[in-house]
């Protein structure tokens, strides 16, 4: 059997989505783009990320991949991955963002499109369950180019990744007194207290 | 702004762990040596094997010159000081072409032993420095001196695990200066 019919490690899929996204990253804003990887993980980021020489309006990202796309009794392929994560470290801040991308065995690289998802919207929309002390969020996204579903507005191709980010980042940098005026920071610490449940005007 | 040369040499030592984890399944292992005084990037190994690591120094191009009308040419060149020259087995090239607009390592690669670079390279000694450039064909159907030690993005994990049996294979034999001896006969256990 050829090797690479056999299946890598979670560890080893963790490193390599984290470093192509380094790279798409770098690569896509011509170097302007720095990455740092924090030396614990206690609050679930694998980057901080910011612009050359501009600092305090930095993203911090939490890559997520998976190798196989499901394609729920359809013919339409969707990326399908669940996050738990304990109440007290959940971080809804308009600088915590999530990437989701589908990390092809066969191409050996993240297909188009991936996702960029500001963790608020993440915490609202991705099927929020709690349980316990645990939050259940579940992102389902279809990767087919005609699907109109939820996820579709932060949908990204690979070789836009590092022009979309920076301008997340100019945008972020602009707007985020507002924002963070707005949704408060530190909602994730709100989440935390018992019976919080999350309700939402339709 | 360009991509710097640190930016630039930290994502082909990425994407050369990326080809080789998964191109082997999760069997090889890459560990990064805590200081560079030795030039190796990486110390490969296949997962619960120690003793056969394979050394590697990544060198990548941003650009291809064009040589010709419609050959593209990766060109490298690089100095090392005399007394931190390797030649080992053990100690292997791996040169690539990471291609700004793929945002990726370009097909062909090379994965090179360190004696047969060092010697075929345009070898110059100046002031206890040596000084290497490596001049090859991108192209399919090139036949260069460097055409044996091609291998595709997608095939490097195998070619690293074929590069690592064969040193493993090597080590169990005896070594071949001992047949130059008169009177020498190779006795085994069956």
């Amino acid at each position: 059997m050829s090797p690479r019919l056999a299946r890598i490690s979670l560890v080893q899929q963790g490193i390599i989505a984290q470093n192509e996204f380094a790279k798409l990253l770098m690569m896509g804003s011509r170097g302007l783009i720095e990455l740092a990887a924090p030396l614990t993980d206690e609050e679930r980021r694998d980057f901080e990320v910011h612009l050359h020489g501009i600092f305090g309006s930095a993203l911090a990202v939490q890559v997520k991949s998976v190798m196989q796309l499901g394609n729920l009794g359809g013919k339409a392929r969707y990326l399908r991955t669940r996050i738990t994560v304990r109440a007290s470290r959940l971080v809804s801040d308009p600088l915590f963002w999530y990437f989701f991308a589908f990390l092809d065995p066969k191409t050996m690289r993240f297909a188009d499109p991936t996702f960029l998802v500001p963790s608020l919207l993440m915490h609202e929309a991705a099927n929020p369950t709690r349980r316990g002390g645990f939050w259940n969020f579940t992102f389902e996204a279809s990767m087919e180019p005609g699907s109109h579903d939820r996820w579709v507005p932060n949908r990204v191709n690979t070789l836009d990744l590092g022009k979309t980010a920076v301008s997340i980042m100019r945008a972020q940098a602009s707007s985020l007194p507002r924002l963070r005026e707005r949704v408060g920071v530190g909602v994730g610490s709100l989440l935390a207290l018992p019976d919080v449940v999350l309700v939402r005007k339709h | 702004m360009a991509l710097s040369s640190i930016q630039q040499g930290l994502i082909a030592q990425y994407e050369y762990a990326k080809f080789l984890m998964m191109g082997s399944g999760g069997l090889l292992e890459l560990a990064a040596p805590m200081t560079d005084d030795e030039r190796r990037d990486y110390e490969i190994h296949v997962r619960g094997r120690f003793g056969d690591g394979l050394a590697n120094q990544v060198k990548s191009a941003t650009h291809l010159h064009r040589m010709s009308k419609n050959v593209r040419y990766l060109l490298i060149q690089f100095d090392v000081r005399a007394d931190r020259l390797i030649n080992s087995p053990y100690f292997w090239y791996f040169f690539a072409f990471l291609d700004p607009k793929m945002m990726g390592l370009g097909d062909p690669c090379f994965l090179i032993p360190s004696a047969d670079f060092h010697k075929m390279a345009a070898p110059r000694m100046r002031d206890g420095v040596w000084y290497f450039k490596m001049a090859t064909s991108m192209e399919p159907k090139a036949r260069d001196m460097w055409h044996p030690y091609r291998v595709r993005t997608v095939d490097l994990g195998e070619r690293v695990l074929d590069i690592l049996a064969d040193l493993k294979k090597s080590r169990a034999l005896p070594p071949s200066g001992l047949f130059a001896l008169p009177g020498v006969v190779l006795l085994r256990r069956r």
